[in-house]
């Protein structure tokens, strides 16, 4: 009986541990980012005078590496504007990411942070919390619900954006292969309308197959191989994920083919950025910056400062940054890309994915 | 207080599993300042909803040895065809109907294939798990469909006297089927096909039937499920009531429900649930980080059976 006890006793106080290690493990962080901080973040502290807010963040997933990057340019910019953020993972269930809004509410955070699963679905929980006079800003997605600052992507506009870069890299003539995304989500279905539009501009470009890849690096091996061997005439191929392109790669790589077509593509991989700036090393020539760390970075700078009372735009666009060499660049001006268009240097890009907070620090609203 | 000693030690097994929630409530209003206040418990219940809804079947299936994996797609599968004959109908009560019924279909084909076909009730369900999703998933080629009809929605976000009717179901529905599986003869055939299935068929007991019976009464419930998550989500969502089969069997294993049939009680899972909302419901309110909150879910479970089981050992 005794011994029974003991045993009762020992699982209690771990249980009780398990649960009290991530509350000192949040503050050991927290106090180990001010420490490491960069000049230019101690002075942006320095003049940092608002009283701390707090963010509630209701992310998709946070399985998937690009979440984890999300965080961490999220967290790097509240460091920087003195905000706590709390992340929680809804892993992919909208009932759950629901709960975790309403959750949220009853902890009266200063601001939601939301990056919908359903853009729709969310919006009477959003209601909920405007009604409970918490402000709400929706990731990625348009929302129009009172209360709520939505940052989509112009995610159609880019894609067509990147075609015309590629056509122009082509001198307008040749055979395209697009590995699009999941089927039914609804980025990514932008960015096959996106390609589809931008193709149907040009009479001598032609889309030769479009497969979702799902966003599996596996599944767009098979797809790449199956490419290779159907395909004696590829002029370019588009990714629509810098990891699907990377094991697309291994498959080029494998038949003997590599650098004899070039690769376009999205995210702002550090490893994407970095082939493009080694000569465009496997043939990756222009990649689309969205960045996981600068979403992250924006998305929290947007929350804090809803928290802190400040008016914005319902709608604030987060735009795409193409990553390309000058000499790419000034070959696709020569054959008559004339839109007027930022762009960065694969080294302007590095500098902005490791400093997310950065770039965003002085961010203001575009004018009305 | 002999008799009153008796009474204790007979339910110490219940007492048990009281005892660490009642723990659990403690710690965690310690913890968070939010948590014992009367919307978060109302959030609390409201989010458990489906787990305590699927725990009743899930209790049937497993005291009778069986298993069903299929509930979280057939929930998704459900909603889209209820919303479908809704579409095609115009009257939300026959979409309703048809969230039942389509559940119920599932079930149907899983207990014929359980009961009468002998075939491993893993795979048959783990079939259907892959079955229903996929329909669903070609059904609404991944987008999820608006419904906007406060008949349709109101099992999800109507509230009695401010007690949302979800609540006022489920405690009705506990009644009844605590009073099935404790006193009708379907209960008791449960529990003795799962304690011993040929000492059962000796008996006379129609063990097809009674197998039959269960899946569909999940599939029915799975369906019910449907109906409370279009509404509350005034859509329905191909991905819906993902990962429900797992967190379900789990709150019910924490109810002490033996994955060996023949044992457990409603009541128990009921419990079980309330344990499973209750960690859930915390690690949302801490700022603890969302790659930590796996562990720490895991590991309070594990606290719970382990401080359980030497409980029941006691007893014993």
């Amino acid at each position: 009986m005794k011994k029974s006890l003991l045993w009762l006793l020992i699982v209690i106080l771990t249980t009780s541990m398990v649960v009290a290690f991530p509350l000192a493990g949040c503050k050991a962080v927290e106090e180990e980012v001010t420490e490491e901080e960069a000049p230019a973040k101690e002075a942006a502290e320095e003049e940092m005078t608002e009283e701390k807010v707090v963010v509630g963040a209701a992310m998709v997933d946070v399985t998937n590496p690009f979440f984890v990057d999300v965080i961490k340019g999220g967290d790097q910019m509240a460091a920087v504007m003195n905000a706590e953020v709390i992340w929680k993972s809804s892993e992919g269930s909208l009932e759950k990411q629901i709960a975790l809004i309403e959750t949220f509410i009853e902890q009266n955070v200063d601001v939601i942070f939301i990056d919908p699963l359903d853009p729709v679905a969310v919006i009477p929980v959003i209601e909920k919390a405007y009604s409970a006079g918490i402000p709400t800003l929706t990731a990625a997605n348009l929302v129009e619900s009172p209360g709520n600052v939505s940052t989509p992507f112009p995610a159609k506009a880019a894609f067509k954006m990147l075609v015309d870069m590629v056509a122009a890299y082509l001198n307008y003539e040749g055979n395209i292969l697009y590995s699009s995304g999941i089927p039914g989500n609804w980025i990514l279905d932008q960015y096959l309308e996106g390609v589809e539009e931008g193709v149907d501009q040009y009479e001598n470009i032609n889309l030769l197959d479009e497969q979702p890849a799902k966003m599996d690096p596996a599944l767009s091996q098979r797809i790449m191989e199956g490419w290779l061997t159907a395909y004696d005439e590829i002029s370019a191929v588009i990714f629509t994920t810098d990891p699907d392109m990377y094991s697309a790669i291994e498959a080029i790589k494998n038949a003997d083919r590599i650098n004899e077509f070039p690769l376009f593509s999205q995210n702002g991989d550090v490893k994407a950025v970095k082939m493009i700036q080694n000569d465009n090393e496997n043939g990756v020539t222009i990649d689309l910056l969205s960045g996981a760390t600068r979403i992250g970075a924006f998305n929290t700078m947007i929350a804090i400062r809803l928290a802190r009372g400040e008016k914005l735009p319902d709608v604030l666009w987060f735009d795409y940054l193409p990553v390309m060499n000058q000499d790419t660049w000034d070959y696709i001006v020569e054959k008559g890309f004339d839109q007027d268009i930022e762009w960065i240097t694969p080294e302007a890009a590095l500098e902005i994915i490791e400093n997310a907070d950065i770039e965003f620090l002085n961010w203001e609203p575009p004018a009305e | 207080m002999e008799k009153l000693k008796l009474k204790i030690k007979s339910n110490l097994k219940l007492l048990a599993l009281i005892l660490i929630n009642v723990i659990l409530i403690i710690v965690s209003s310690f913890v968070s300042p939010f948590f014992f206040s009367m919307s978060n418990i109302r959030n609390l219940l409201v989010h458990a909803s489906v787990l305590a809804i699927m725990a009743i079947p899930m209790t049937f299936i497993l005291i009778s040895g069986g298993l069903d994996l299929s509930i979280g797609s057939n929930i998704a599968f459900a909603g889209v065809i209820g919303v479908l004959v809704y579409q095609f109908t115009s009257n939300p009560l026959i979409g309703m109907v048809g969230c039942l019924a389509a559940g119920g279909l599932i079930g149907l084909i899983n207990g014929v294939m359980v009961g009468y076909l002998k075939i491993n009730a893993f795979m048959v369900t783990l079939a259907f798990l892959a079955i229903a999703r996929g329909a669903t998933l070609t059904i609404t080629s991944g987008r999820t469909i608006s419904v906007v009809n406060k008949t349709f929605n109101y099992l999800g976000q109507g509230s009695i006297f401010s007690i949302p009717v979800i609540l006022i179901l489920i405690f009705v529905l506990y009644i009844i089927f605590h009073y099935v599986l404790r006193h009708s003869i379907l209960g008791r055939s449960i529990y003795a096909f799962g304690g011993n299935e040929n000492a059962a068929i000796v008996a006379g007991i129609k063990t097809k039937l009674m197998t039959l019976y269960i899946y569909i009464l999940s599939g029915i419930m799975a369906g019910l499920c449907s109906i409370f998550v279009v509404g509350r989500l005034s859509s329905v969502q191909p991905w819906a009531g993902l990962g429900v089969e797992f967190e379900t069997i789990v709150a019910v294993v924490l109810g002490g429900i033996s994955i060996a049939g023949g044992e457990g009680d409603l009541i128990e899972s009921l419990i079980g649930v309330i344990m499973i909302a209750i960690i859930l419901n915390i690690l949302g309110l801490l700022p603890i980080s969302p790659f930590y909150q796996y562990i720490a879910k895991a590991s309070i479970m594990i606290g719970a059976v382990f401080i359980y089981g030497r409980l029941k050992r006691m007893q014993e």
